[in-house]
């Protein structure tokens, strides 16, 4: 099983997706019903620093939906893993 | 054909004061907010109800904000504003329509003495934050970009997920939500079961 976060396509969560983009292992799928997908085996990590989100989006950037869980949900990181 | 019933706008909402010189001191003079009403009655409706002044300011685009001030009466400890972020979620925001607009309000604020709290650039709407005489916790935003179609289905589906899976908590005795995660994981299986499975 794969983990992944769904990203409203809006302004404001587009470097969550730019971040996604290149990013070894994951794979990005366009928007459908207005939500990007952004998919890996195993875990995903963000780091705040890397995608520049100011806190308030930092804060909500998982609201669009994710398929896994939470094990790191810091202020610097967030990292997703499979469901057991 | 049915005519829709709807709301324009807000005419006033309303807040309890012991504070009459400062109140109307900030909102008049500190704020510019042109003081456009008072009533000044007897007591009357409830038992007890004490003599009151109920007194306006224009905020714009028609609204108002207004004060009650009960005569001869002392604030009960549940009325003191605590600056705690529950007690904060009560303010009120109020629109203007550029972030110029938002930065020349700092700039006047600040420069009258009132301490801007904090700027905060939310999803869609950027805002300054500062307290008034009361302790009341006021906002002044300016709206970022437009509602889309977009954040509506987006409002429904996040609501959807959080209720159903407050319920389904609920059911199992498990309490009321706890964490964001379920709602995040919740909202996440409802969408896959729109898109469906990844290729
Ligand atoms: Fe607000």
């Amino acid at each position: 099983m794969s983990v992944t976060i769904f990203v409203a396509d809006l302004a404001e969560f587009s470097p969550l997706v730019e971040a996604a983009r290149g990013m070894a292992g994951v794979t990005l799928a366009p928007p459908r019903h207005g939500y990007w997908r952004i998919q890996a085996a195993g875990t995903l990590a963000l780091q705040r620093k890397a995608l520049g989100l100011r806190v308030a989006l930092w804060n909500s950037a998982l609201s669009g939906g994710i398929r896994g869980r939470l094990v790191e949900y810091t202020n610097d990181r967030i990292i997703l893993e499979n469901e057991p | 054909m049915a005519e829709s019933l709807r709301l324009n706008g807000v005419h006033h909402t309303a807040r309890p004061t012991w504070k009459l010189k400062e109140t109307v001191e900030f909102y008049r003079d500190t704020m510019g907010l042109p003081l456009i009403h008072c009533v000044s009655a007897r007591g009357w409706g409830a038992d007890n109800h004490p003599d009151f002044l109920h007194f306006f300011f224009d905020s714009g685009n028609a609204s108002t904000i207004a004060f009650f001030y009960y005569l001869g009466t002392s604030q009960p400890e549940h009325l003191i504003h605590h600056p705690r972020y529950d007690s904060d979620a009560t303010h009120t925001a109020w629109r203007v329509e550029s972030r110029a607009e938002l930065l020349a309000w700092r700039d006047r604020l600040e420069g009258r003495g009132v301490p801007i709290m904090y700027q905060i650039e939310h999803e869609i709407v950027e805002s300054i934050y500062f307290r008034d005489p009361n302790g009341y916790f006021i906002e002044i935003g300016t709206q970022v970009r437009p509602i889309l179609p977009l954040d509506i289905a987006d409002a429904e589906l996040t609501m959807r997920a959080a209720i159903e899976e407050e319920q389904r908590r609920l059911s199992a005795g498990l309490g009321r939500l706890q964490h964001v995660e379920a709602i995040y994981q919740a909202k996440g299986a409802a969408l896959e079961a729109l898109l469906g499975a990844a290729p």
